[in-house]
């Protein structure tokens, strides 16, 4: 190898390594984001000795499925971007698209406990429980969604990645495992405690 | 490119987390005291977040920068909890006050 070319590929992988600096940055400040309404949730609940348990007001066992859904896709997406390093093209696409469709599963489950919520009065106007139940669940939600479309798109564009360039892929998925983590705190604190 | 992980690692790592959901599950039918209970179940989601970052996010193999973004807004989000701790204290003796006065 040439000095020249040494050269230029620590400048591709230099602009690789700032995609990927900027999604980090932008984790950040998502984390941030989630920080205001997890402090709003945590003084409410523990300066409220009577705060009720989620665990007999909330469906847990559709909350633990939907935590299952969400791990697998969460590891369908770092097979796709191992696909990726590896230029197996097809299986990148498959990946994408399987974590795109876990999504979608999750998003239905919500959308049925929501309903089922809703049919028996409760809203998040109910009390403080479902305001925070609402407010939480529902920017997690919507962040899946935005998952779901940025996934979507992704597949769709997957022959136009390679193992020297995929700083799109890599990116979705720190964006989607993010999503994951934040499911892994929701989920025992609203639901089990 | 970054660092390429074997499949084999990323299978571990998913039997892991679902084991750690089920751990998370088992451990709510526990009674341990409230206290008790919500530091076990966030001991456990910090344990399978910790598994996310390191390998499905590759933070076991950056270095760097990316260091610094995924450490600040932790040391912020801490510093925030921290601080609600006198709003908290302060309307907890509210609370029982209300509930002195009651009886």
């Amino acid at each position: 190898m040439t000095t020249a070319t040494a050269h230029a590929l620590s400048e591709h992988e230099q602009k690789v390594d700032r995609a990927k600096l900027g999604m980090w940055m932008f984790l950040g400040s998502e984390v941030m984001f989630f920080t205001g309404f997890l402090a709003a949730y945590i003084a409410l609940r523990m300066s409220d000795p009577a705060w009720p348990s989620g665990h007999g007001r909330l469906n847990w066992p559709l909350a633990a499925a939907n935590t299952v859904v969400l791990i697998v896709s969460s590891f369908t997406m770092a097979l796709g971007v191992n696909a990726a390093q590896r230029n197996l093209t097809q299986r990148l696409r498959l990946c994408l698209g399987a974590t795109a469709l876990l999504g979608l599963v999750f998003l239905v489950v919500k959308a049925i406990e929501y309903n089922d919520k809703f049919h028996h009065g409760h809203y998040p106007s109910t009390d403080l429980f479902y305001g925070t139940y609402f407010l939480l669940t529902g920017f997690h939600g919507l962040h899946v969604l935005g998952g779901v479309i940025a996934l979507t798109i992704t597949a769709g564009m997957a022959n136009r990645f390679s193992s020297k360039w995929f700083a799109p892929v890599e990116n979705v998925g720190l964006y989607w495992h993010f999503v994951d983590i934040v499911w892994i705190f929701l989920f025992p604190t609203l639901y089990l405690l | 490119m970054g660092h390429v992980a074997s499949i084999r690692l990323y299978v571990s790592i998913l039997l892991v987390l679902l084991v750690g959901t089920a751990l998370t599950v088992a451990a709510s039918e526990i009674h341990l005291g409230r206290a008790g209970n919500i530091t076990l179940a966030l001991l456990i989601a910090s344990a399978k977040a910790s598994c996310v970052a390191a390998f499905f996010m590759h933070l076991k193999w950056d270095r760097g920068w990316i260091w610094l973004f995924v450490l600040y807004p932790l040391v912020l989000f801490s510093i925030l909890v921290i601080a609600l701790w006198p709003d908290i204290s302060y309307r907890l003796g509210d609370a029982a006050r209300a509930l002195a006065a009651a009886h």
